[in-house]
């Protein structure tokens, strides 16, 4: 897919686990997982909110838009 | 299992386990008979015979009641028509196309594959039945085994034109009654509808399924 999810890298940079954002962020670890590895086909407005407020950045820094 | 599938699962294998007996029962007395006068027959060393079986109309149009036989319950002369015959025939024409005796072979080669299609058919059923009652409803597979259901009810809508035009076809090749002609009749619809109607169903499942993985996969 063209839209890419780097979820990993943000949360590489804030040096979180899996399992603390999902905690904060009060989204199953699945869920997360399915976010983490590229397979999800939507995100919510409100689990983006929680994201970026979590990780502290925008969501441009999470979604990327690539060629494919 | 969920109550109202336990039903109709229960109505299913009833009314197909007597729809199949009945079938069996009323085509395997011919089966039988014809076995047996065949048997017969190679005994003897006169196994040429020829059975016709098709619908048949008066040559002067339907209603017309072009034969007669006697009432023996008053012993008038009655007036009738018949729609449908079964001749056995041990002399018939030698100058037979050969284009009929292809139809007649592949007429009985594909009831065979019609019977075993509908053994078939319960058993994608059994599959759908099982995979449901684990709380599977909007697989993939399960679409595809509706699919295959209406394939086959389509395919065996198919098979009994053939086989009605080939009967048909042969009738009129191997005999001539005084007063009728063999025809087409009238088609047996009911497997070409519920073919296209599962078909349909099949392609809304999917769509359904399709919004449902969306949904399970949007976060």
């Amino acid at each position: 897919m063209a839209i890419i999810v780097n979820l990993d890298v943000m949360m590489a940079k804030q040096k979180v686990s899996l399992n603390e954002l999902s905690q904060r962020v009060d989204i199953t670890q699945a869920n997360l997982s399915i976010l983490k590895t590229g397979k999800a086909k939507a995100i919510r407005f409100s689990t983006l909110n929680a994201l970026c407020k979590e990780l502290d950045c925008q969501p441009g820094d999470i979604l990327e838009f690539r060629e494919d | 299992m969920n109550g109202k599938l336990k039903i109709y699962c229960l109505c299913f294998i009833i009314i197909y386990a007597v729809f199949f007996a009945h079938i069996v029962y009323d085509e395997g007395k011919l089966a039988i008979a014809g076995f047996e006068f065949g048997y017969a027959q190679s005994a003897t060393g006169n196994g040429n015979v020829h059975v016709c079986g098709s619908y048949v109309e008066p040559v002067d149009g339907s209603v017309t009641f072009p034969s007669v036989i006697v009432n023996e319950k008053t012993g008038e002369e009655v007036h009738f028509e018949m729609r449908q015959i079964l001749a056995f025939l041990s002399d018939f024409p030698e100058n037979i196309p050969a284009y009929v005796k292809i139809m007649d072979g592949a007429t009985i080669i594909l009831s065979l594959i019609m019977v075993a299609l509908f053994i078939y058919i319960p058993f994608i059923g059994y599959r759908i039945v099982k995979s449901v009652a684990q709380n599977v409803f909007y697989s993939i597979k399960n679409i595809r085994r509706i699919r295959k259901i209406a394939l086959i009810l389509l395919m065996i809508f198919l098979i009994t034109v053939f086989i009605n035009l080939s009967t048909t076809i042969s009738t009129n090749a191997y005999l001539q009654i005084t007063g009728y002609r063999a025809y087409v009749g009238t088609f047996d619809y009911s497997s070409l509808f519920t073919g296209l109607i599962m078909l349909i169903l099949s392609e809304i499942l999917r769509y359904t399924a399709n919004i449902k993985e969306e949904q399970d996969l949007t976060v």
